[in-house]
């Protein structure tokens, strides 16, 4: 599936000036990884969840129709990168290093990343993350705090952060860092007593934002504007009531 | 020496330097074609050493690739041999209890050879590595490598075996009449003149074998081994970059792949001038 | 010649395919030490059946074969000790491709006698310079002629000494110009005391080298004794006709 979105992308590389001029602007396609609930995970073979309702409520600002293409969350920025109308929102945090590929909105939720452990492990500060075996999705920003934390040959990359969890219920691994929202979403699904999110602040806040191709500050401009009416709407309290058991999480 | 011979050159900054010259383009978005393939280079291959993350996954790739075509050729072999015809129909009967039950053990292991065959091969390997990974070994810290080698090697041995039958049925019944004659036990002639002319004849198979293990070693990306083909996702999750790494990984693979066919080549024309 | 009997069959019987058909319907033969015994037949007669069931590449149905004193139709016995005393010799040679005419003739010795590399190779090349052919020590099978190839796979049973050569129709696979050569080993052999069974269609060798002859028909030995009696005066019709069709 990777490489088929890369051999597309590739192709897009190369023919994106006419496809651009193509492309009807009717329908906004979003790029997403599905694997994330609650921000965007599948139900009766439709991708739902926070991001969903928020995409939808974008599209149904500025007159179009929001369209899902689920994809390898690694694979997510360059498939926006290559593609001048495909936007992404993904739980995608805005970090530096993505901006020089890809032009992001304002955030709209600050997410934080937690430390899931074995309850037996009593890990309570950085320092005694460093060394041990840490599980992460690919290219997430949970990803580059490990590598900071424990080096980047501790870190096992996952496609999608459930197995990492999976080989720390089993043992393989020490942690798993992951998103907030997330890591509490999973605990809870998961219910099992032995996994639990430790008291370890990794001290980084964590805005996600909708990435937009870099030659495309209309469409960019018209999602800021609509991201801003909902926030005044009080749409996005509702989206954290909706999907978190606390409300904390969402930040406005 | 290689290695050395790279960081000197990075160091010399030659590459930095060039790396500079296109940054005025990159700002404006004018890259050229060729610095277009040097932005894509520099940055997959060149910063922050990134060609020793290809070359850590190349290393893991083989060293799987390696263990795992040793426990399907073992395996493999022992699994052949359980679905030869004469070994299925073997008959104890009235040759005393132990060996009529010996003959009952060997035809029940025939049995499962088979159906273990058609398992393995009937599923596709990727659901046999998180099977292996998420359910044999749910519960135990094992190094990835070692899970990688056993799926891998398990999934082997089925395809090993199918084309060491053959082997061993192309080679002429007379071979095997010729060795008993002389005093062999079925064993000795099997391991003195049977598998050595089977193994002549499976080694074009043989060899396509391999290389399809090399190159399914990349499904072990799922289970967060970084081989070759997880080192080039990694580097593509760090630059963003939309297929370069993915070029970098196939050339290596077609590196090995290109030397292994060679070296096979070499020793089928070697086992051919030797004999007919 | 000396009367101890080396082989004894008593009421051979083998069956194909669940008795459908009967290859061998009660053959009973003693074999004499240092005798050469031909048997001869029309194709189908069951005497290449019967040479194979002397050290049992094929289990007889029914019957007793004993091989110096031991019956080796008992599943006890290790049939691969008696096979080792049992030099066979086939229609096709089956040398073994993958090795030289040196490593064909000593791998048998060296794995099963223990012999060292050196002595296992001494008598090797001895019995190649036998049958002069010392010079393809180092070749391979397929660099041979049919004749050669024939003559190495004698000499590889002839490296374990054994206690009789069984011969599979051992000229039928060759072109007429190698026929002699094989045979003339035979007959050395032969003259060097060495008790053997020779399935064959070459009469004048029968005729000339075997002291005995047995004429088998359906399964059955119709007719033995002397090449003068079989040949000259056979006493059944079935080998009058078989002669026949044969001289």
């Amino acid at each position: 599936m990777k490489k088929m979105i890369a051999l597309f992308a590739a192709l897009m590389l190369l023919a994106s000036c006419a496809i651009a001029s193509a492309e009807t602007t009717g329908t906004l396609v979003w790029a997403t990884n599905p694997e994330y609930p609650p921000f965007e995970f599948i139900e009766n073979e439709k991708v739902v969840g926070y991001d969903a309702d928020l995409i939808d409520a974008i599209a149904a600002k500025i007159g179009m129709e929001a369209v899902p293409e689920s994809m390898a969350f690694d694979a997510i920025v360059s498939s926006v990168q290559t593609n001048p109308n495909m936007i992404a929102i993904s739980g995608i945090s805005i970090t530096d290093e993505r901006k020089l590929t890809v032009n992001f909105t304002d955030g709209y939720i600050d997410a934080g990343l937690v430390v899931i452990t074995k309850a037996d492990a009593a890990y309570s500060t950085v320092d005694d993350l460093k060394g041990k075996a840490i599980g992460v999705q690919l290219g997430t920003t949970s990803d580059f705090k490990a590598e900071e934390i424990t080096g980047a040959e501790n870190v096992a990359t996952y496609s999608s952060f459930i197995n990492a969890t999976l080989d720390l219920q089993g043992n393989k691994l020490d942690a798993v860092i992951v998103d907030g929202p997330v890591g509490q979403a999973i605990l809870a699904s998961l219910n099992d007593p032995t996994l639990v999110v430790a008291n370890i602040d990794l001290g980084a806040a964590d805005w996600y934002g909708i990435a937009v191709n870099k030659s495309n500050p209309e469409l960019l401009d018209k999602i800021n504007g609509a991201l801003k009416e909902l926030k005044e709407e009080g749409f996005l309290e509702e989206l954290a009531a909706k999907y978190f058991s606390s409300s904390e999480e969402a930040a406005q | 020496m290689l290695t050395g011979m790279i960081e000197t050159a990075a160091k010399a900054s030659i590459f930095e330097q060039w790396w500079e010259n296109i940054q005025p383009a990159m700002q404006t978005n004018t890259l050229n074609f060729w610095q277009t393939i040097y932005k894509e280079l520099y940055l997959n291959v060149i910063k922050d050493d990134r060609w020793l993350g290809y070359l850590r996954g190349l290393e893991k790739t083989l060293e799987v690739s390696l263990f795992a075509i040793i426990v399907g050729l073992l395996l493999g072999t022992i699994l052949a041999i359980l679905r030869l015809p004469q070994v299925q129909s073997i008959n104890g009967q009235g040759k005393g209890f132990w060996k009529g039950l010996g003959a009952a053990v060997v035809r029940c292991l025939s049995k499962i050879a088979g159906g273990y065959i058609n398992l393995i091969r009937g599923t596709p390997l990727l659901l046999q590595v998180l099977l292996i990974n998420f359910g044999v070994f749910g519960t135990v810290r094992i190094d990835k490598i070692i899970v990688g080698v056993i799926a891998c090697g398990l999934n082997s041995a089925a395809y090993v075996a199918e084309i060491v039958r053959g082997g061993i049925m192309s080679v002429e019944r007379g071979q095997t009449e010729a060795g008993r004659s002389l005093g062999f036990s079925g064993f000795s002639t099997m391991m003195y003149i049977i598998l050595p002319q089977a193994a002549k004849s499976a080694l074009p198979a043989m060899c396509n074998e391999f290389i399809s293990l090399i190159k399914e070693t990349s499904v072990l990306s799922y289970i967060a081994l970084t081989e070759l083909t997880k080192a080039g996702d990694y580097i593509r999750s760090r630059t963003f970059s939309a297929f370069t790494p993915y070029i970098v990984s196939g050339m290596l693979y077609l590196a090995v792949t290109l030397t292994l066919t060679t070296l096979i080549g070499k020793l089928e024309r070697r086992l051919r001038n030797s004999d007919h | 010649m000396t009367t101890e009997t080396i082989i004894s069959v008593k009421g051979l019987e083998k069956h194909f395919n669940d008795g459908e058909l009967k290859a061998l319907r009660g053959v009973s033969a003693d074999i004499h030490r240092g005798e050469v015994v031909v048997v001869i037949g029309p194709s189908g007669s069951g005497k290449s059946t019967f040479l194979r069931c002397l050290n049992l590449l094929e289990t007889p149905t029914k019957g007793t074969i004993t091989f110096e004193g031991t019956d080796i139709t008992d599943p006890k016995v290790n049939i691969n000790i008696h096979r080792q005393k049992m030099g066979m010799v086939f229609q096709h040679f089956n040398l073994f491709p993958h090795m030289t005419v040196l490593k064909n003739m000593t791998l048998a010795p060296m794995k099963l006698l223990k012999k060292s590399k050196r002595e296992a190779e001494e008598k090797a090349m001895s019995l190649l310079k036998r049958v002069n052919l010392a010079d393809r020590a180092t070749a391979y099978p397929s660099q041979l002629s049919g004749g050669q190839k024939q003559r190495i796979a004698i000499v590889r049973a002839l490296c374990m000494e054994p206690q009789v050569m069984l011969f599979d129709e051992p000229t039928s696979a060759l072109d007429p110009e190698m026929v002699g050569e094989v045979l003339d080993v035979m007959k050395r052999l032969a003259e060097d005391g060495m008790t053997m069974v020779v399935v064959t269609h070459e009469m004048g060798f029968a005729r000339e080298v075997a002291d005995r002859v047995l004429f088998m028909d359906e399964g059955q030995i119709v007719e033995e004794g002397t090449p003068e009696e079989i040949f000259t005066h056979p006493t059944q019709q079935r080998t009058k006709d078989f002669l026949n069709k044969v001289l």
